[in-house]
């Protein structure tokens, strides 16, 4: 018994993971309860940020208490804002948001980074290395409820939160503190009033969106990222460059399922509680070029920066025209990259994509003369394929831990390449490649296949659905190793 | 009034998107012109405020949501 709540409380070695086994009873006897008071607003309200509150406070301890905290100075910078007379005032009042959430953000995810760099650059190794441990979700909270402060300023938001369990409950909200999709205080905030809405078409969505996200994550991401990605990576000099590429396109497509399978994960969970969190992927490897990639991958987070930190930039560049574009483009990749994590291989990979933007920039006029020359298909492939193996190539930064591992790799595959190889890697490696191929594949079926599934799903008797997804969470249960792999997100 | 910024507007917008035959009208937004993301919006912008002599907040920037914004926003700025 005593053992029942020991694993109740936080365990630094145990976090509360979706993909957990206790995750799942607890969250199965607290939906037993939820369910009773699903029509009264303020009892589920509460119920909901005490589970939320619950959650983090067994992954993340007491920072727990920070996380409060810095939703109350928000909940009352908000009413600041609202309150105040003239834009000078408003300004101040944000701009002490601003400090708050940076700084916090700051200190806890650079701090010993900054120091670092900073010996770094008078050629010495840090001799500190302070012990900062970073709350977990700090980068998604902080930017969740910025948006609020910010759409209030810009009153995009017309009145401020009255209900502080309710704003608490917006910061807090269990599903998706961790690694998002970032919720609009717009968007979510405006659910909590309202009663709720649970049809059996929603439940099927969320059961098939929950089980495919585990598939993707188990099937997919853990098992290339185990049996291929993570071994090249782990030594790119025992590994031709044939095999350095291909662990390229593993680590895009590993890394895809990983967090679109989490992502899924999120929506299916919050859609069962009757909340609708925004979509945070849409096929991203059908992008035409990076500008499309980022309106495709990681939605939320771009749809964040392009509002709050890339449109103001253009808006006060604007005199400068297409050069003020460039450099907002720049500024916002640069951030990016930086918001990632805290090491030069996430700024690298953000600069990257950022000149890939720009190229998309300058090159417009260029690539609409090719466009009218060559046939629209052949244009259409060689386009999708480009940015595929753009993002392969940038993807080795961020998969990297290191500029050394990094340079490796490229060194292999740009100095190494065989492609006579092929044959003799794919007998070697017949099942990631197949996964791979299969991700792909499942990448390039119509929606309609989707819905069509999820349509059959939502019309199936409960015993009907129970069943299956009995089968289905027995089948992953099993491929699910006791050395599976954390969420890549969850490290941000 | 409305119908001296529309014609104004027009050859603004035929040129910024690329499109001589584009017809400005209250509901036009970025979904209907292809050429319209965010670096033609900022030219767009950029030329009414100087054909027009005026300034855009970005707050009021912001809010607009399609042509006729745009319309009722110059006309609140030239009263």
């Amino acid at each position: 018994m005593l053992d029942f709540f020991k694993a109740l409380a936080y365990n630094a070695d145990s976090p509360l993971v979706f993909n957990s086994v206790l995750f799942f009873i607890l969250f199965t006897a607290f939906y037993g309860v939820y369910i009773n008071f699903f029509e009264r607003i303020r009892v589920r309200n509460i119920l909901l940020l005490a589970f939320s509150l619950y959650f983090y406070y067994k992954i993340s301890g007491f920072f727990v208490i920070l996380l409060v905290l810095m939703a109350t100075s928000d909940f009352f910078l908000g009413k600041a804002i609202f309150n105040s007379k003239t834009d000078s005032r408003k300004r101040w009042f944000m701009a002490i948001s601003i400090i708050v959430n940076l700084g916090a953000l700051c200190y806890y995810k650079y701090t010993n980074f900054f120091i670092q760099s900073w010996f770094g650059l008078q050629g010495v190794e840090s001799p500190i290395l302070l012990n900062i441990v970073m709350p977990v979700g700090i980068s998604f909270f902080v930017f969740k409820s910025l948006s609020y402060i910010f759409d209030l300023n810009r009153e995009m938001i017309e009145e401020p939160e009255n209900n502080y369990l309710d704003y608490v409950l917006y910061v807090s909200f269990f599903p998706n503190i961790l690694a998002g999709p970032i919720s609009k205080a717009r968007n979510l905030l405006p659910q909590f009033k309202q009663q709720f809405v649970l049809t059996e078409e929603m439940i099927g969505k969320a059961i098939f969106l929950i089980l495919t996200g585990a598939f993707k994550k188990v099937f997919i991401a853990d098992y290339l990222a185990g049996n291929f990605v993570d071994r090249v990576f782990d030594g790119p000099n025992f590994f031709t460059g044939f095999e350095n590429l291909m662990a390229s396109f593993g680590a895009m497509i590993q890394i895809y399922a990983d967090f679109s399978g989490y992502t899924d994960i999120v929506i299916g969970i919050a859609l069962l509680l009757g909340i609708v969190v925004e979509p945070n992927f849409n096929k991203p490897f059908l992008a035409k070029n990076i500008t499309d990639f980022w309106r495709r991958w990681h939605m939320t987070l771009a749809q964040w920066l392009n509002e709050y930190l890339f449109y103001p930039l253009t808006y006060n560049l604007r005199s400068l025209k297409k050069l003020g574009v460039i450099i907002a483009v720049f500024v916002t990749f640069f951030v990016s990259g930086f918001w990632h994590g805290a090491s030069w291989t996430y700024v690298l990979w953000g600069c990257s994509h950022g000149l890939a933007l720009i190229w998309d920039i300058v090159s417009e006029g260029m690539r609409d003369g090719i466009k009218k020359v060559i046939p629209k298909n052949i244009y259409g492939f060689f386009s999708v394929f480009l940015t595929f193996l753009f993002l392969s190539l940038s993807v080795v930064l961020f998969k990297s831990g290191d500029l050394k591992t990094a340079g490796m790799v490229y060194g292999k595959i740009f100095t190494d390449l065989n492609f006579s190889l092929a044959g003799q890697w794919i007998s070697l490696y017949s099942k990631p490649f197949m996964l791979m191929v299969l991700a792909m594949a499942l990448h390039f079926t119509p929606m309609t296949w989707n819905n069509y599934l999820v349509a059959r799903y939502s019309k199936m008797s409960v015993g009907m659905k129970a069943v299956l997804a009995f089968i289905a969470i027995l089948i992953i249960y099993q491929a699910y190793s006791s050395d599976a792999l954390p969420f890549v997100y969850l490290e941000f | 009034m409305e119908n001296e910024i529309i014609e104004k507007l027009t050859p603004i917008f035929r040129k910024v998107f690329k499109e001589p035959a584009l017809e400005v009208t209250a509901t036009l937004s970025a979904n209907d012109v292809e050429k319209w993301d965010s670096l033609s919006h900022l030219i767009l912008i950029s030329t009414v405020e100087s054909e027009f002599g005026v300034k855009f907040k970005l707050k009021e920037l912001v809010a607009m949501k399609n042509a006729g914004d745009l319309i009722k926003l110059i006309e609140t700025k030239l009263q």
